[in-house]
């Protein structure tokens, strides 16, 4: 049900542009992750979407309804970030349970409400479980719970797999997204590892200082990046600096040289002269005695 | 000359046997990389290095000296910790330069050292900054600066790169692997990353529960682990639970819930259970017959995953299992989720292990 409007939202810290003029549309049960390096104001966005920040200019709406008057309680937002914040006296039915119980829901309702999401995120068998006997994925699993059972249908993951192993959190990354489709859940996942977000994303955003570089399906991002920047940022590549030497219109085919060697490639209007660059990925270059 | 020598060193906490009678050498100028889950000892080891922690039982030999009851301070050797513990009032670059100055270098040549060292981590436009004016991959970098231009021989890093994000990350991890060589120091590198440990370590050592589970170059530890967590843990594999059957030959017939695998029969007896391995990156699909595969079975694409640089399919097979297959060649799927393929791989990709005594999924865990 949540589609997310983002109006070219800008945030200001002093001098600093955390955001510039950023604008995403995200689809009812997308799910979108977000790359970029350190400081590029990936998790400045989420923190404007959940009305921890105030964007300095531009509109966000949820469901075509602008959040700025909303509070940060009514927003229904699920927000699960790095540090897991479970209550460590509360067992996992009691954790699930706590945003029903502060809203007064009525018991009978609440072990409804409180059961139904024990076998959603396949815990029924741990429900008396205190967060400390868990796996640090299991754990990220109850924190997600929690915020379905007040009702959040749309959530914001701050780096939600970053403080588990790497072979932990290559699994986790799979059942995450399936909990996320099996609820209906609209998605925007900030992360660091770009293989985490090829895998698992409807849509990736790349994003640089501030702004939003690129929004692509994984594939399109890794095979056809829109920019040189993408192309280094995502996977490794090799990156190699050349001129047109010649152009052929009719076969749509550019001739680069890149330091003395000459190489084909189907590009076309480009101009004879013109400085390019050509990316290579390491799995596309083949050795041979 | 070993920098480092452990002989049984036991670390316990309370009733937690942290590392657990732990025999290792390291050679002078090796890069060590220690793997394994959150728990399995990974820091303590690299404390006890360090002179952080001093060991219940056990001998401890640094540069082949007892170093049991040594301190930090007088072993020769630096730990960067996992976080990074900067000093907060002093800038990037004197952060820097504060090993060289405790250890008597002239103002001048700390700061010609630290600044040297900034450019290694790419840091010299931040040379100014505070510590927490910078990211936390920025600060990581500056731990690990500081760490370098201390001058100590041995560099005990703790996961020098997890803060840092993954495309820097891989750059990284081969800068300090040349920087590393290129000051001819020894390095044990602690990390959970196992591409990280496979490849920038001259050696691994993997780790589980405070004991040394496997160690030895990447590669042989990749192609001949051993144990089945080993497998999991160094590279990940589809496991099935079989009964050898027969053998003919060197070929071992292990029938697997339904499947015939065909494995080499290196020490297999008749009716014992084993566990079978298979690499994903071994196991090829295909709509046809493969030539040439002793091993091939029918299945129906599950899941695909999209990995960037490969594909990752997940199939069931006929018995119900689910194998896992990587392909690196194709850049465009040609397979989709419902496709009826064959799955394909040689009996010499296969690995065998005793069955544990625990059972399969008890060595799978991870943590």
């Amino acid at each position: 049900m949540p589609n997310l409007d983002i109006f070219s939202v800008s945030k200001t810290y002093g001098n600093i542009h955390a955001l510039s003029d950023v604008s995403l549309h995200v689809e009812d049960k997308e799910y979108v992750c977000v790359i970029g390096p350190s400081g590029c104001g990936k998790s400045t966005l989420i923190r404007c979407i959940s009305g921890i920040e105030q964007p300095s200019s531009g509109e966000i709406c949820i469901d075509g309804k602008s959040v700025e008057k909303t509070l940060i309680e009514d927003r229904q937002i699920g927000y699960v970030f790095q540090d897991i914040a479970l209550f460590p006296h509360l067992t996992v039915r009691d954790n699930l349970a706590y945003g029903l119980a502060v809203r007064q829901t009525p018991a009978n309702e609440m072990r409804t409400v409180t059961n139904e999401m024990l076998g959603l995120i396949n815990m029924r068998d741990r429900a008396r479980s205190y967060p400390i006997e868990l796996s640090g994925g299991a754990q990220q699993k109850v924190a997600v719970g929690r915020a379905v059972a007040t009702g959040a249908r749309l959530f914001l993951l701050d780096e939600p797999l970053g403080a588990l192993d790497a072979i932990v959190r290559a699994e986790l990354r799979y059942e995450l997204r399936k909990l996320a489709s099996d609820l209906g859940l609209t998605v925007i996942h900030v992360t660091h590892d770009q293989e985490e977000a090829l895998s698992i994303a409807d849509r990736v955003v790349i994003m640089k200082n501030g702004r939003i570089i690129e929004v692509g399906k994984p594939a399109e991002i890794y095979h056809h990046p829109k920019t040189l920047f993408t192309a280094n940022f995502v996977g490794e590549t090799n990156l190699l600096e050349g001129r047109i030497s010649r152009t052929e219109s009719a076969l749509s085919t550019s001739t680069i040289d890149i330091a003395g060697h000459r190489v084909n490639l189907p590009i076309h209007r480009k101009k004879v002269g013109q400085r390019v660059v050509i990316s290579i990925r390491p799995e596309s270059v083949m050795l041979s005695p | 000359m070993p920098p480092v020598r452990f002989v049984n060193v036991t670390k316990r906490f309370g009733k937690v046997l942290a590392v657990d009678r732990i025999s290792l050498e390291v050679s002078d100028g090796e890069y060590l990389c220690v793997l394994g889950p959150t728990g399995s000892g990974k820091t303590t080891l690299l404390k006890l290095m360090a002179g952080l922690l001093l060991p219940e039982e056990g001998s401890i030999y640094i540069d082949e000296k007892p170093a049991n009851h040594i301190g930090a301070q007088d072993r020769n050797a630096v730990y960067v910790p996992q976080r990074y513990a900067l000093f907060p009032h002093l800038t990037v670059l004197q952060n820097v330069a504060f090993g060289p100055l405790a250890r008597g270098k002239p103002v001048s040549d700390a700061l010609e050292i630290a600044s040297k060292t900034l450019e290694l981590v790419r840091l010299s436009s931040r040379a100014q900054a505070l510590p927490n004016e910078l990211s936390g991959g920025m600060q990581q970098r500056v731990a690990l600066a500081r760490g370098l231009a201390s001058g100590a021989r041995l560099l005990l890093l703790d996961e020098p790169l997890s803060a840092i994000d993954a495309r820097l990350r891989l750059d990284l991890r081969h800068k300090i692997r040349d920087i590393v060589r290129q000051s001819g120091l020894t390095a044990i590198h602690v990390t959970h990353d196992q591409d990280e440990a496979m490849s920038v370590g001259d050696e691994i050592l993997i780790l589980k529960n405070g004991r040394i589970q496997d160690s030895g170059p990447p590669r042989r530890v990749y192609r001949k682990p051993a144990s089945i967590f080993v497998t999991n843990l160094f590279g990940g594999a589809s496991f099935f639970e079989g009964i050898v059957d027969n053998t003919v030959g060197e070929t071992a017939l292990v029938s697997a819930r339904g499947l015939v695998i065909q494995a080499p029969s290196r020490m297999l007896t008749l009716t014992s259970p084993v566990v079978l391995a298979v690499r994903k990156e071994r196991v090829r699909l295909s709509f046809n017959q493969p030539p040439e595969m002793d091993n091939v079975f029918k299945g129906e694409i599950r899941n695909i995953r999209f990995l960037g640089s490969s594909n990752e399919y997940v199939i069931r097979l006929s018995n119900g299992d689910s194998i896992a297959s990587r392909n690196f060649a194709e850049s465009e799927s040609e397979f989709k989720v419902g496709d009826e393929v064959l799955v394909s791989f040689r009996e010499g990709d296969v690995m065998v292990f005793e069955y544990p005594p625990q059972g399969l999924s008890k060595e799978l865990e991870i943590a």
